[in-house]
């Protein structure tokens, strides 16, 4: 099995009601790579996903495989394989025929279709389950019989559509490795689709933000959490403490933010220029508390720093959230349990660093996060 | 009555249990209705079946002449009613051939293919159920013999029954499809099946209880039809249509004893298919 890259050339699509759930789109998947689309529900990634696998033909543009243009071409005809939310295993079928349903398509003989099934169902650990019923399985079982299904057309790109979603939790993240390990084995080009943000940063070499029909961002997880370049992306994806304010200075990479609280700095990925509206972003866990002791005069210089109201504290084991109020702001601090249970005063000081402050033009933020 | 009635000490509500002399009067009254509702259902069935083997030459339990087998043993010389069974079983074999196909391809349009024409076409396919059945089969006699030539006969009493099974066949077919995941012919077709094998292997598995269902249904109303066939049939004749014309003349215990197979038959056909698909299930 050898991976293919996937390109969408300017895709797009309206629904005959006349909805637009995707719009014109560029985007780029390599081969062999683990990409992931996260975004919420109706924001268009099934759309991209069923467009890839040729359930939908896109109202604009092209999408091709491994530089083949599939245009007009039934998803019985791709080098794709689609693992569906709800697996879509089966039912009347044992283990080994629903695996080796795809070779039966390709007219494979009887014999070697189930030497194939055994060899398959052996990758997802799953050795002599081969006679059972898919109704006999777990649900972790059902999930790698889905895989294994996937794999025996040998695709060059493996779709999965929240394939995770309906496991629990610990399942959940044990199956996000193995899928993983799988991927790796196998070096199919895998485009995963999830609302999970866990999910998508946890597994994938790049991720896509979409938003509304709309790409917001590609990018390493590491980017996307650290230098989200939209409002929507910054606040989709893990949890921000946002300010509003003006710009009053931007010199060399430094901007300087005047909000209710004071200026705050940060650095100018977004080229703000003075006078500009701007959103100042910092996550949770960036934020420490700043007592006396804690003065180191090098460091100092590069810390914003804010006076809030304890508001609410909640111990979650190795972390603790503080819930605080500056002016009208709600400020959320995670910090680590480090026993010290005196630091928490009614009023404190809170700083974080300019390098941990995310400063960029106001746009649509996320109503509900990933 | 204290206003706590109905609220154990921890304040849990009872789930509203009826007093017990209110329950035993209703669980009296049920179970007699249930007597009655089976004696007027199958007193008459054992009458019938009693009389088959009452040695009088007219149908009767009263008056009682003694068990005989004679009826039965005189019905294989009956050239008609054995003719008329034959006829019987290849019209009821030609409206499963005719009905099955018509009815799924018609479930398939009306489930599969929603337009705006479809609650039209809906109306159309199932009026047959709601016509007189005599309209049904002069129309057919007549519809046949004036276009096509064609002399009434078993073939037009065939051509009428299915008629309406080919109906009811469709709307047990659509019950079925509508409870159907078609993400599983997405997902068949996603793994390189054609559309063909998608209907091989995993809509016409789905589909089969309810084509061997369906398959008994028209095999059950095909023969017992009277008044259809009675209409569409000219001058042959079916197992039914002859006793019907029999009973001008008045009744032989024979009658009765055709009454004692085909009830067998009935149980037993019904009691297999009961068998076969609780095995699939």
């Amino acid at each position: 099995m050898r991976g293919q890259d996937v390109f969408l050339d300017g895709v797009k699509m309206t629904y005959p009601n006349g909805f637009t759930a995707v719009h014109e789109t560029e985007l780029m998947i390599n081969a062999g790579e683990f990409f992931s689309i996260l975004g919420s529900s109706g924001c268009g990634k099934t759309t991209i996903l069923r467009m890839i696998s040729g359930f939908l033909d896109p109202t604009a543009g092209a999408i091709s495989i491994g530089g083949v243009k599939m245009n007009g071409i039934g998803p019985n005809r791709r080098p794709t394989a689609l693992i569906f939310q709800n697996l879509a295993l089966f039912p009347l079928m044992p283990v080994w025929e629903n695996v080796a349903f795809g070779l039966e398509a390709r007219g494979v003989p009887k014999a070697k279709r189930r030497q194939r099934a055994e060899e398959l169902l052996e990758l997802v650990a799953l050795y002599g389950q081969a006679d059972k019923m898919p109704t006999e399985l777990s649900g972790g079982q059902r999930q790698r019989v889905a895989v294994a299904r996937a794999l025996a057309v040998e695709p060059a790109v493996l779709l999965l559509d929240e394939p995770l979603s309906a496991l629990d939790l610990k399942l959940r993240q044990h199956m996000r490795a193995e899928l993983k390990e799988i991927q790796r084995k196998t070096s199919v080009t895998f485009i995963y689709i999830t609302h999970d943000q866990g999910e998508a940063l946890a597994m994938s070499d790049r991720v896509a933000v979409m938003n509304e029909g709309r790409i917001e961002q590609v990018a390493t997880a590491d980017e996307i959490y650290n230098r989200p370049q939209t409002p929507f992306t910054a606040t989709f994806v893990g949890e921000q403490n946002v300010f509003t304010g003006k710009v009053t200075s931007a010199v060399g990479n430094e901007v300087a933010v005047e909000t209710r609280h004071g200026t705050l700095y940060g650095v100018n990925r977004n080229d703000l220029a003075v006078g500009d509206e701007a959103l100042v972003m910092v996550r949770p866990e960036r934020i420490g508390l700043l007592n006396g002791e804690a003065g180191d005069p090098e460091k100092m210089v590069q810390l914003n720093t804010l006076s809030a109201r304890l508001q609410r504290r909640d111990l979650e084991g190795a972390l603790i959230n503080l819930y605080l109020t500056a002016g009208e702001n709600d400020i959320h601090v995670n910090m680590h349990n480090t026993g010290d249970e005196a630091s928490f005063a009614d009023e404190m000081k809170l700083a974080f660093r300019h390098r941990d402050t995310v400063i960029m033009r106001p746009g649509s933020i996320a109503r509900d996060r990933a | 009555m204290s206003v706590a009635t109905g609220t154990d000490p921890i304040g849990v509500k009872h789930s509203g249990a009826q007093p017990r002399v209110e329950r035993d009067w209703a669980n009296a009254i049920l179970n007699g209705y249930v007597m009655v509702f089976f004696a007027v259902m199958f007193l008459p069935l054992l009458f019938m079946i009693a009389a088959a083997f009452n040695a009088s030459p007219t149908p009767s339990i009263t008056d009682w002449q003694g068990f005989t087998l004679r009826w039965f043993r005189e019905l294989p010389n009956d050239q008609r009613m054995i003719q008329g069974l034959w006829h019987s079983l290849i019209i009821a074999a030609g409206v499963i051939v005719i009905s099955i196909p018509l009815g799924l391809s018609g479930a398939f349009i009306l489930t599969r293919m929603r337009s705006r024409g479809s609650s039209l076409l809906y109306t159309v396919l199932v009026s047959p159920v709601l016509v007189p059945g005599i309209i049904l089969g002069v129309t057919t006699m007549i519809f046949w013999r004036d276009f096509f030539g064609v002399q009434a006969g078993l073939f037009t009493a065939m051509a009428a029954q299915s008629s309406f099974i080919a109906s009811y066949c469709m709307l047990m077919f659509m019950a079925r499809l509508q409870r159907q995941d078609r993400v599983l012919e997405e997902a068949a077709l996603d793994l390189g099946a054609s559309p063909v094998m998608v209907f091989r292997r995993i809509t016409l598995p789905f589909l089969m209880p309810t084509i061997l269902t369906a398959c008994v249904i028209a095999f059950l109303q095909s023969i017992e039809n009277y008044n259809t066939t009675f209409f569409a049939i000219g001058g042959s004749w079916t197992l039914v249509t002859e006793i019907g014309s029999r009973m001008r003349f008045g009744l032989s215990p024979m009658i009765n004893a055709i009454g004692v197979i085909f009830v067998a038959i009935t149980i037993i056909v019904a009691v297999t298919h009961t068998v076969v698909t609780r095995k699939r299930a």
